[in-house]
């Protein structure tokens, strides 16, 4: 006997398979199931995407825009500021502000605005309309295509008249240079706000389940992607339920450094116009994140995680090891002290070179700033030590000033119990070592980005293409920069 | 004098007296004049400048040089990624469109069926459109993740293995052409107006006459619909060929490209590589295209759309 189905029943299937997709959707939160963090951790999630700008985890898009925060001095001079970074880092900024007002006493109110979504395009618009903020903050990579327009503030000139060799010794060498971009007419295009480095982040827990000693100082590459396999769990049908290393290697502003330390370059030292990426050192580079994360299925893929932040899927276990920034204070409310992890240098290269990204996090003066000496004095106080001291204690995010640096890791222990073990003086030897750095430039960094993050999606997220085929994608960004990419 | 201005003054207001007609136009003009004060205003001049913009290399921030038709030379002879970005818009609006239709004008049809909760039924697929293209996209994004989402769940369950949808250079469009379905109530809703103009006379001759409910459709049902699948359709072609939120949203153009669109490579020119004069050139390109296959569509209306009462040529 058959049944038919009814027009209702049809009807009421057709909405029953929607509201499941819905529900199916809303309800997944993660590939262990388990909760994500809180706050503001989570990476713009974007399938696919090779190119995030920020070495840091930022805050997902919302429909809400976070509100604007502001501080009265008795000046007549307005300022405004976009700050690009979380309610607890603004909140903590305004509550340094009497102290500014002091110093600048010709400041009457200073507007703090959150980044909104897509900033760096409104910003671009802010400055076409003559509406941009007077201090806004920024990295290194989005700044070549300001500067080369002439609308950033070279403050070199105020850097000479206010700040002591003293002052100087107290930034760290390499972020203090790389705040000047040589083939822009050296001009430096900012200050420091924080600090942000790249360390391998280690789930003991898992370390000792798995019975893998854990990392030292002194590790190799061989060594973490050993680790890596050791630590990578698979399902009785194959399925990998705990990856032993995440490193983004498809992300636009992560994928250069390995090559350094095999060796290589991505882009020629002595003409960047030139991509180096094709030399057999950086090939090797290459091939060793390929095959950790195809071969050896060690290594995460964007797709398991939705290319969000590590820092989301690390609680859950699907990640025994991570290579990524440093935030002690949202580990610490991710984790929730719910298991033993820690941070550790990154390894050495097979050349015995280490390298990551060190950020240049900082802030910049719009060129068309009516209140050009006050917005200076607005970004000397952000890079001076009472502010950056504020911030390590409502963020534990790492300053930029050695005489900071040396209480911080006290600070973030004492803030946060649960970081005692977390062996946050990594980030106290890296600025030792003086490692951390920002990447290799092109000379139209846009005009090679179009084509690399494609070539990085095509190999490491699709995956099924050698490493072989960047040859052929270093020619193409060499005739680009030669030639004037659009 | 004032008897004079008195027989004169009602001659005068008949002078002005309107037709009906003329009654007609204006209320027809002011109901649409704030769209007209809103596209004058705010979008006309825009529009002209981009035009204008398109034959010069400017950065709207420093640089604005007169290079004729340059920027449209690069794009036809130098520009890698513009022959792969037609060929995605293509493929999603040539495939998305006629599902679409397809898809809205069925669940319309069964819609206009006599139902209990049909209201309820109603409302529920007309729901989704109003949801926004940004949150569509990132529920969409975890149904389709394929270790874990619904479709991995689904495809395991038929004993298969789920495709790698938005990470994959071959699924990633289909999956995108997937999610424009998710918006099918607007021209569910659209179809059923149509359908319940359809006067009952012209259905209720048919069934006397013996037709079965296949005849009914393709014979009364179907042509009497053609204005609506037309205006549909054009309004579609022209959405499709400037999707640009969820390719945005989703996948950013990958992977390796996969999906990028002609509106996310305006995008890209313009506020990632300071070329607008180049990105206004695109988009005009663009505005071509469209305005062809929407040319196409109205020329072949002649030969597929009734109107009722309508004389064929």
């Amino acid at each position: 006997m058959t049944r038919n189905l009814s027009r209702r029943a049809l009807m009421a299937l057709g909405v029953a398979g929607a509201g499941s997709v819905l529900l199916a959707a809303c309800s997944s939160s993660g590939s262990s199931g388990s909760s994500s963090s809180s706050g503001q951790s989570a990476a713009k999630p974007t399938a696919a995407s090779a190119s995030s700008g920020a070495a840091q985890p930022t805050a997902a898009p919302t429909a809400t825009p976070r509100a604007s925060l502001s501080a009265q001095g008795k000046g007549n001079v307005d300022l405004f500021w976009q700050v690009s970074q979380s309610d607890a880092w603004m909140k903590a900024s305004v509550s340094t502000m009497p102290a500014f007002f002091t110093n600048a006493p010709s400041v009457g109110n200073v507007t703090l605005q959150p980044t909104p979504g897509d900033w760096e395009n409104k910003l671009v618009a802010s400055m076409v309309a003559g509406t941009a903020p007077d201090v806004f903050d920024m990295w290194g990579d989005i700044m070549p295509p300001f500067v080369e327009r002439g609308q950033v503030e070279d403050v070199q000139s105020y850097v000479n008249r206010d700040y002591k060799a003293a002052d100087l010794a107290d930034f760290y060498d390499w972020q203090w240079h790389d705040f000047v971009m040589p083939w822009l007419n050296n001009i430096r295009f900012g200050m420091p706000r924080y600090v942000n480095i790249m360390f391998t982040w280690y789930r003991k827990d898992l370390f000792d389940a798995a019975g893998v000693k854990y990392p030292t100082t002194d590790w190799t590459h061989d060594d973490y992607a050993s680790a890596a396999i050791k630590l990578t769990k698979k399902d009785s049908s194959g399925r990998v339920t705990q990856y032993g290393l995440g490193y983004p290697v498809w992300s636009w502003d992560r994928y250069w450094y390995k090559p350094t330390i095999w060796g290589g370059h991505t882009v020629d030292p002595q003409d960047n116009t030139k991509a180096a990426f094709d030399s057999e050192q950086s090939l090797a580079a290459f091939e060793w994140s390929r095959k950790l994360m195809w071969d050896d299925k060690a290594m995460i893929n964007p797709l398991t995680i939705q290319n969000e932040s590590f820092l989301l899927h690390f609680p859950t276990g699907i990640l025994a090891m991570a290579e990524d920034g440093i935030y002690p204070f949202e580990m610490d409310d991710a984790i929730q002290g719910k298991f033993e992890w820690a941070y550790q240098h990154t390894p050495k290269g097979p050349t015995g070179q280490r390298k990551v990204l060190g950020t240049t996090d900082g802030t910049a003066m719009w060129k068309g700033s009516k209140h050009k000496d006050e917005a200076w004095e607005l970004q000397k106080w952000v890079a001076g030590p009472e502010y950056q001291l504020a911030i390590v204690k409502a963020t534990g995010r790492v300053p930029v000033r050695h005489s900071v640096l040396n209480q911080w890791a006290d600070i973030a222990a004492q803030t946060r119990p649960n970081l005692k073990n977390a062996n946050l003086k990594v980030a106290i030897e890296a600025m030792q070592m003086g490692y951390p750095g920002a990447r290799e430039f092109y000379k139209d960094n846009n005009a090679a980005q179009e084509i690399i993050v494609p070539a990085l999606q095509k190999v490491f997220v699709s995956g099924g293409t050698p490493v072989s085929y960047f040859k052929q994608v270093a020619q193409q960004v060499t005739q680009a920069e030669k030639n004037g990419a659009r | 004098m004032s008897t004079t201005q008195k027989v004169e003054a009602p001659a005068a207001r008949r002078g002005r007296h309107l037709s009906q007609r003329q009654v007609e136009g204006l209320l027809g003009l002011l109901f649409v004049s704030p769209y007209i004060v809103h596209f004058v205003v705010l979008q006309a001049g825009t529009i002209l400048y981009s035009l204008f913009l398109s034959f010069f290399e400017s950065d709207m921030l420093t640089t604005m040089k007169f290079i004729g038709l340059d920027n449209y030379r690069y794009l036809f002879e130098n520009e890698p990624l513009f022959l792969q970005t037609l060929k995605v818009t293509a493929i999603y609006t040539f495939v998305a469109v006629p599902v679409a239709t397809i898809l809205s004008m069925s669940i319309a049809v069964l819609l206009n069926q006599n139902l209990r909760y049909q209201g309820i039924f109603r409302t529920l697929y007309y729901m989704p459109a109003v949801v926004s293209g940004v949150a569509v996209a990132l529920v969409w994004m975890w149904v389709l993740q394929p270790d874990y989402g619904l479709s991995a769940v689904i495809f395991n369950a038929l004993g298969m293995q789920s495709p790698r949808w938005f990470w994959s250079e071959q699924w990633a469009l289909p999956g995108l052409i997937m999610i424009s379905l998710w918006g099918t109530g607007t021209n569910m809703l659209l179809y059923l107006a149509g359908l319940q103009a359809i006067p009952t006379q012209l259905l209720e001759a048919a069934r006397i006459d013996g037709a079965n409910a296949i005849r009914v459709f393709l014979n009364i049902t179907l042509p009497m619909l053609t204005p609506t699948i037309f205006f549909n359709v054009i309004l579609n072609i022209i959405g499709s060929f400037q999707v640009f939120v969820p390719a945005y949203i989703i996948t950013q153009g990958g992977p390796n490209n996969a999906t990028l669109t002609m509106v996310l490579l305006v995008y890209q020119k313009a506020f990632q590589n300071f070329h607008f004069g180049y990105a206004s050139s695109i988009a005009w390109v663009l505005f071509i295209v469209i305005l062809f296959f929407s040319l196409l569509v109205f020329h072949s209306s002649d030969r597929w759309v009734y109107y009722e009462g309508g004389v064929r040529r």
